[in-house]
């Protein structure tokens, strides 16, 4: 195989993980919540991106409609359920997961088992004798540059500032005048929308079902796992590494085996550094500052 | 050389960059009350911590009874006859007052001797027995020395004590000091944590004061009243 | 003892409710056909396996979705092993076996999630990949290279025609298993309610309720989790040999997503601390499901929706809620 397809191999297997847990991440590091559904806001997502562009609109108009959808699901159930469980973290995991069931089957009645979904737009390269889909590598340029406006929206604006000092200290934050649970409600719908464009744009890539959040389960639970609670700095290195080890393995053995490889790797990573990536870089990053 | 009961040997730990305790020494003798005392953020919770075995050690050791106890962990170093009340949050709220009386005794006391011992503890610390009603129903006093009693169930020749009268009003405030001196009749060696001069005054034997992680004076009640320093840094902030 | 009669008094309701059960229960097979009972025995193994949530999660505050994982891997071992030997009079030896390689399997995974610090949702989200891992490897073993002691695995299929419970020379038919179950339920709330109110059950409330807390008290933790991990697996690997017992297949979905948990959602529903509440509501939802869904409706839609419900506003569950409710009123009408 050559470099390039070796070099598209792992960058397919980091964007993947890195939009799987995106949103997940983020809500986890603000709220201690690890949102169950965000397989069925994913799949939320795909369906409404899927409907748009099949009513005839351009692709971009359906991706963004995609994450839209998810964002004002997001509101609605945060508004509806999570607000009333900010003080109880292990419930509202929970409740999280009757969400997603009530999301999964509800899509099920609506829609029926499976939806007609769209083509995957803007062809293929050769490379080295060899094609790659264009949409695929536009993809990972797409989620660099998700994460860059994460990254934007956490250190330069006013909520970024608020959100940053309501993870170092609900309590004092609140002291400050901070409107936490204002805060969390804003993060919930953040994540829900990131979540809804993971969805909206991998919609053209795979098969459009109510279950079809499964598919990114396993790969955000792991990212967020060895990311830890850093949801920026955390997600990108820990998807750095897992897709190192997920793209070796999916070539060298077989996309089983790069599956289960992730989930061991994870459980060497958090038996190694239980807070994950983000206990690394606290750590090294006290080191520098002294 | 005389052998202490509880030896910190040049204990240091640091978090990260920050040193919480550097180079600390202090040892403690069979039968004393000693009180570590200090300004906010000393270290004297790291240091009970790093005892109990909550903390890993940078660098250092403690001894206690002449034996190694650093780097084991904290339920060997409990099991090994050290007891510790904790700051906050110390009972088990959802549980009742004998629940977590049994829970502390589990591993120390027989089946059949339980309930037998579990009288005992709750009459030697005066707390009024709720039947069925849940822990969190008891004044802030009140789980305090239900907490020491639970410290008590493991039956340890050394008691640690982090702030034990810390939020209580004076009344109770003399009933934990009595009943701390009355425990150290009894044959139980105790060093507690503390903020209150008088407190302090009215039951320790000796203290260590801490200042920045490090130790800063040592010696009796007296000696710490009228050294210089130690006003300035600690009794002059009050 | 004071101690036992005073327990007595204190939940008088709940083992009046356990007997009227176990009374009610032991009569089905004399109002219905012998189909119904059978498919009632599958509801009880179900119930085996919320009974080994409650054991994890309910007593000991292990979250975890990794119980499916372990009905299958009890599963798949005993189908393996009375398909190899083919001696059906050494059925419980196969189980025991079964059973103790669920447990290994248990321990190992628990020796790595807790002594590793892991706890809480982070439990959950590694026994959920590991139960879809679980899953995804026995779905692609189609291939005849795929065999354990000349046993080919069959992928989706599973395995088939597995024999049935026999016991020495006597086979279990349709009827006795269902007593057996019956049985084996009734025992496990027993030696539970037992052991829930020796040393060992307040170390594992000790361990739910604060784990800092319990180290000072001299409990080493970890080593209790993985205990009650270890043990919590080997409740769900009976309930994977019964299931083989029951239906003479197994397949890869008794390890999937929906598999994982449901017994966790009806756990959390009916009330996670109550073993009583777990059991009644396991089965009960199996029972109104069966008639829900054969008159078109999506049980699982409305269990997702329950479950909301009962997390904002009745966060015991709502067994536990109505039994703890009438036993307070017992205990008042008698002051």
């Amino acid at each position: 195989m050559s470099l390039f397809g070796i070099l598209y191999q792992f960058s397919d297997s980091f964007t993947f993980l890195i939009l799987a847990a995106l949103g997940l991440a983020i809500i986890f590091g603000m709220m201690g919540i690890i949102n169950l559904a965000q397989g069925e806001f994913i799949m939320v997502g795909a369906y409404a991106t899927t409907i748009i562009i099949n009513q005839g609109f351009p692709y971009p108009v359906g991706i963004l409609g995609g994450a839209l959808a998810a964002a004002l699901l997001g509101f609605v159930m945060d508004r509806l359920i999570i607000s009333h469980l900010y003080q109880r973290v292990l419930d509202s995991v929970v409740a999280t997961w009757g969400i997603s069931l009530v999301l999964s089957e509800g899509m099920l009645q609506l829609f029926g088992p499976s939806m007609q979904s769209v083509s995957m737009p803007l062809g293929s390269v050769s490379i080295d004798g060899s094609k790659y889909s264009v949409y695929k590598l536009l993809l990972t340029l797409l989620a660099i540059g998700v994460v860059i406006l994460i990254y934007l929206l956490f250190t330069k604006t006013e909520f970024g500032r608020k959100a940053r000092a309501t993870m170092q200290s609900r309590d004092i934050s609140e002291s400050l005048g901070v409107n936490t649970k204002a805060v969390y409600s804003e993060t919930f719908v953040i994540g829900s929308a990131l979540a809804g464009l993971t969805g909206a744009l991998y919609a053209p890539t795979m098969t459009i079902t109510p279950t079809m959040g499964n598919n990114f389960m396993v790969q955000s639970f792991v990212t967020v796992m060895c990311g830890g609670a850093n949801p920026i700095l955390g997600s990108v290195l820990s998807g750095g590494v897992l897709g190192l080890v997920n793209s070796t393995l999916s070539v060298t053995i077989s996309a089983f085996f790069g599956k289960i490889g992730l989930l061991i790797i994870t459980i060497i990573i958090i038996r190694v550094l239980p807070t994950g990536f983000t206990g690394l870089i606290e750590k090294t990053g006290a080191r520098r500052r002294r | 050389m005389k052998n202490h009961m509880l030896e910190l040997r040049h204990v240091s730990k640091s978090f990260g960059g920050i040193k919480a305790v550097e180079d600390l020494s202090i040892s403690v003798d069979q039968g004393d009350i000693h009180c570590l005392i200090g300004p906010n953020g000393a270290g004297k919770t790291t240091a009970f911590r790093m005892i109990t075995g909550q903390y890993s050690l940078t660098s250092g050791k403690v001894l206690f009874e002449g034996k190694e106890i650093s780097g084991k962990k904290a339920h060997h170093i409990v099991q090994s006859g050290i007891s510790m009340k904790m700051q906050i949050p110390g009972v088990f709220e959802a549980l009742t007052i004998r629940e977590n009386l049994r829970i502390a005794a589990g591993n120390y006391v027989r089946s059949r001797e339980m309930e037998e011992r579990i009288d005992e503890l709750i009459e030697l610390v005066h707390i009024k027995d709720l039947g069925n009603r849940y822990v969190k129903n008891l004044s802030h006093g009140q789980q305090q020395w239900l907490e020491i009693a639970m410290a008590l169930a493991t039956n340890p020749r050394l008691l640690l004590l982090d702030e034990p009268a810390a939020g209580m009003g004076p009344e109770e405030t003399a009933f934990t000091g009595e009943l701390v001196k009355e425990l150290n009749k009894s044959g139980l060696t105790i060093l507690f944590i503390d903020h209150d001069m008088d407190f302090v005054k009215q039951i320790a034997q000796k203290v260590t004061v801490m200042h920045y992680g490090k130790l800063f004076a040592q010696g009796s009640v007296e000696e710490i009243t009228h050294h210089d320093g130690v006003k300035q840094i600690y009794l002059g902030s009050v | 003892m004071m101690h036992a009669k005073e327990r007595l008094k204190n939940n008088v309701f709940e083992y009046a409710i356990a007997l009227i059960t176990l009374v009610v229960v032991l009569l089905i097979p004399f109002y219905t056909g012998l189909y119904q009972v059978n498919v009632f025995t599958y509801y009880l193994i179900c119930a085996i396996l919320g009974i080994s949530i409650y054991f994890i999660w309910g007593i000991a505050g292990i979250f975890s979705f990794g119980q499916a994982a372990f009905m299958g891997i009890g599963g798949y071992a005993y189908a393996i092993l009375s398909k190899h030997f083919d001696d059906p009079s050494k059925c419980l030896l196969y189980a025991a076996v079964a059973i103790a390689i669920a447990c290994a399997v248990a321990a190992i995974l628990g020796y790595f999630m807790f002594y590793g610090g892991i706890n809480d949702v982070f439990v959950g989200l590694i026994t959920m990949c590991v139960t879809i891992s679980c899953q995804t490897f026995m779905s692609q073993t189609a291939g005849s290279q795929w065999q354990i002691l000349g046993v080919a695995l069959g992928g989706d299929n599973g395995l088939n025609d597995i024999p049935g419970l026999t016991i020495g020379y006597y086979r279990f038919n349709e009827l006795s298993l269902f007593f057996l179950l019956v049985i084996l339920v009734a025992a496990f709330y027993i030696v539970i309610k037992i052991v829930e109110h020796r040393k060992f059950g307040y170390a594992m409330l000790s361990v739910r309720e604060n784990r800092t807390r319990s180290e000072l008290l001299g409990y080493d933790t970890a080593k209790l989790q993985v205990i009650v991990f270890t043990i919590g697996g080997g409740i769900a690997a009976l309930a994977g040999v019964l299931y083989c017992c029951w239906g003479y297949y197994i397949t890869p979905a008794s390890m999937s997503l929906k598999a994982s948990t449901i017994p966790v959602v009806l756990a959390a529903a009916g009330g996670k601390r109550s073993l009583i509440s777990v059991i009644l509501f396991t089965v009960l939802y199996y029972i109104l499901s069966n008639y829900l869904t054969s008159a078109g409706a999506d049980t699982l839609l409305m269990l997702g929706a329950l479950l909301i419900v009962v997390i904002l506003v009745l966060p015991q569950g709502i067994f536990a809620t109505i039994i703890q409710k009438l036993q307070g009123l017992i205990q008042k009408a008698e002051a």
